[in-house]
């Protein structure tokens, strides 16, 4: 048993190049995940002087090597469904793995999405690697060719620095929204090799009955995200933040207590067991700051917290913080927003019928 | 039909009470409570209702330390039938976890395997993955509602961009999401009897396997800007003024 799932460090480490990205896609797009991958794979690449190469699995597979070129990979590699179309664990599993056997890659990069995380730990098995899991940020060592990745542990009060030294692929995740997204290239310079792949015998034991497009609120592309925890003091808390955020024309968001306590369905769910967004504004109200939610927001461009308790934790990852009721603040703050608005919408009809 | 279900369960230190040691900027994890880790108990939670369903035995499994029983005797109140405390365990390292649980999973004869898709404390999300492809078992992974239907397992996934009804045969490894279920609150008569219940010890004999090193540790540092307002009336202008700033 150890021989079927234990680690084997290659013997010709240099036999393995160039940084791929598994190009995550549905309907001829690319997951927003992987974009983030891909142009972290960019950087990494070019400071390693490798390629970097993009992975792609579905149908519609032109469309997707288009983008990625657009965004600087090098060279894509696809394997375009005939027979099947939806995610497979086992038959995904088998093609990226095939991939990676033939083309020995130094590092792989692979969206922590849930697909992602089904795939990457059934990948690190089958090629007898190791995964750094949910990275934060990523650099390259172009010395010892090595990536550099930092994760981090105990729900996030500590960070650890992770080198994979012996075993190849390097393979890492990071969950969507970790990355800004990658800047098109001028001059996209790629090629494509895309080869057709029947997988019906593998997926036949595994049936979809239904496959269904999610309604769920999206808070990952979010730009300006209002939240609220605990300090709201009940459902009706959320009242006042639902008006900051209307005024913002944002989206609300929630700490994990106020979910399980049933004050705001699942999918305003921000943190650990939420979605990690990274907004340009967000504004955590009555929300004291426990690991698990700061892991979830704290790539925000600007914080803002408010909380009756002047030592929460939050206080320390805000740029802003008010230590007052919450209800009470954000309330005050969206009339302030609102006399703003009226004010500024005046002024400029006035300087039109001048 | 009646199931042997397993459900892996873990133990972890209670991270809300977790401290960093101010010089080092280490951990500090030393006589921290223990308890059942919070998905693991929509695991437990989610097996109970599939055995009251359809009947059958659950087996938990809990990779672990010496302490760890009482991980086990909270999954016990909650209806667990029999469990199964290995020893061992040095930290996070889902390679040699997820060795050392199918290890154990092959020996039990089963239907079903649920497991938490992460963990409260390390949530890496690698273990439904990794033993389901280690056991040669097939995978529902981030389930929302399971059923069994005909002797298959039958569970809709909440994915990252859809959601996705799927059927397999047993058995299967399930991994479920914090939205499932509501973990029950024990009653007293079953928290009474958890201690009476069977639980077998045993240690690990599988080395670290894990090709990744961790090289450092440390707290991380926060850039905010950190500008306190004690008195509302001063901060709402300010902050109103530094919210239209940061969303133009």
């Amino acid at each position: 048993m150890t021989d079927l799932v234990g680690c084997i460090a290659p013997e010709k480490l240099e036999e393995y190049r160039n940084v791929f990205v598994y190009l995550e896609n549905r309907n001829g797009k690319i997951s927003r995940g992987a974009l983030e991958m891909l142009g972290k794979g960019k950087e990494i690449s070019v400071k390693l002087n490798e390629k970097v190469v993009g992975i792609a699995i579905g149908q519609d597979l032109k469309a997707v090597a288009d983008e990625a070129a657009s965004f600087g990979c090098d060279l894509i590699l696809g394997a375009e469904l005939s027979d099947f179309n939806g995610f497979s664990s086992v038959a995904y599993t088998n093609i990226i793995s095939d991939f990676i056997f033939e083309q020995k890659p130094n590092i792989f990069l692979i969206s922590g999405s849930r697909e992602g995380r089904d795939l990457v730990s059934r990948i690190a098995v089958k090629c007898k690697t190791g995964v750094a899991a949910d990275c934060i940020e990523l650099d390259g060592d172009p010395t010892n060719r090595l990536l550099i990745a930092w994760r981090p542990s105990f729900g996030d009060k500590t960070i650890d620095q992770i080198l994979c030294r012996k075993h190849r692929p390097q393979m890492i995740t990071s969950r969507p929204g970790s990355y800004k997204l990658p800047e098109k290239v001028e001059k996209p310079d790629c090629e494509t090799r895309i080869k057709k792949v029947k997988v019906g015998k593998l997926v036949a034991k595994h049936k979809i009955l239904e496959f269904k497009p999610k309604t769920r609120l999206d808070l990952t592309s979010s730009k300006i995200i209002v939240s609220g925890g605990l300090g709201i003091g009940g459902p009706k808390g959320f009242e006042p933040i639902r008006k900051l955020a209307k005024e913002l024309e944002g989206e609300v968001g929630a700490s994990r207590p106020v979910v399980d306590l049933g004050w705001i369905p699942y999918e305003h769910q921000v943190g650990q067991t939420g979605q990690t967004v990274r907004p340009k504004l967000y504004i955590a109200a009555g929300i004291s700051g426990k690991i698990q939610h700061i892991v979830g927001m704290k790539a925000s461009e600007t914080i803002i917290a408010i909380n009756t308790d002047p030592d929460a934790p939050i206080v320390k990852y805000s740029d802003y913080f008010i230590n007052a009721d919450a209800g009470k603040a954000v309330a005050k703050l969206a009339d302030e927003i609102r006399k703003y608005k009226k004010a500024h919408l005046v002024e400029a009809d006035s300087e039109q019928t001048a | 039909m009646a199931l042997n279900i397993i459900v892996l369960i873990k133990q972890i230190v209670d991270i809300d009470l977790l401290k960093v040691n101010p010089s080092t900027g280490s951990p500090e994890v030393q006589n921290l409570p223990l308890r059942l880790e919070n998905l693991s108990k929509n695991a437990v939670e989610e097996a109970v209702r599939i055995k009251e369903k359809n009947g059958g035995k659950i087996y938990a499994i809990c990779f672990g330390t010496e302490k760890s029983s009482s991980a086990m005797k909270e999954a016990f109140a909650m209806g667990v039938d029999e469990g199964f405390v290995i020893t061992g365990y040095q930290g996070n390292d889902p390679a040699r976890t997820s060795m050392v649980l199918a290890e154990k999973i092959r020996a039990i004869p089963h239907d079903i395997v649920l497991l938490g898709n992460q963990s409260a404390e390390s949530y890496t999300g690698l273990l439904p993955g990794k033993i389901s492809r280690i056991l040669g078992e097939r995978l529902l992974s981030n389930a929302i509602k399971i059923e069994i239907v005909n002797g298959r397992a039958r569970a809709t996934m909440a994915m990252e961009s859809e959601t996705v009804t799927a059927e397999t045969q047993l058995p299967a490894v399930i991994s479920v999401t914090q939205e499932i279920n509501e973990p029950r609150l024990p009653p007293v008569m079953q928290i009474l009897q958890a201690g009476r219940k069977p639980m077998n010890v045993s240690a690990t004999g599988i080395k670290e396997v894990t090709p990744n090193k961790i090289i450092s540790n440390i707290a991380p540092k926060s850039e905010r800007r950190k500008i306190v307002f004690e008195d509302i009336e001063k901060g709402i202008p300010e902050v109103a003024k530094a919210i239209r700033e940061a969303s133009r």
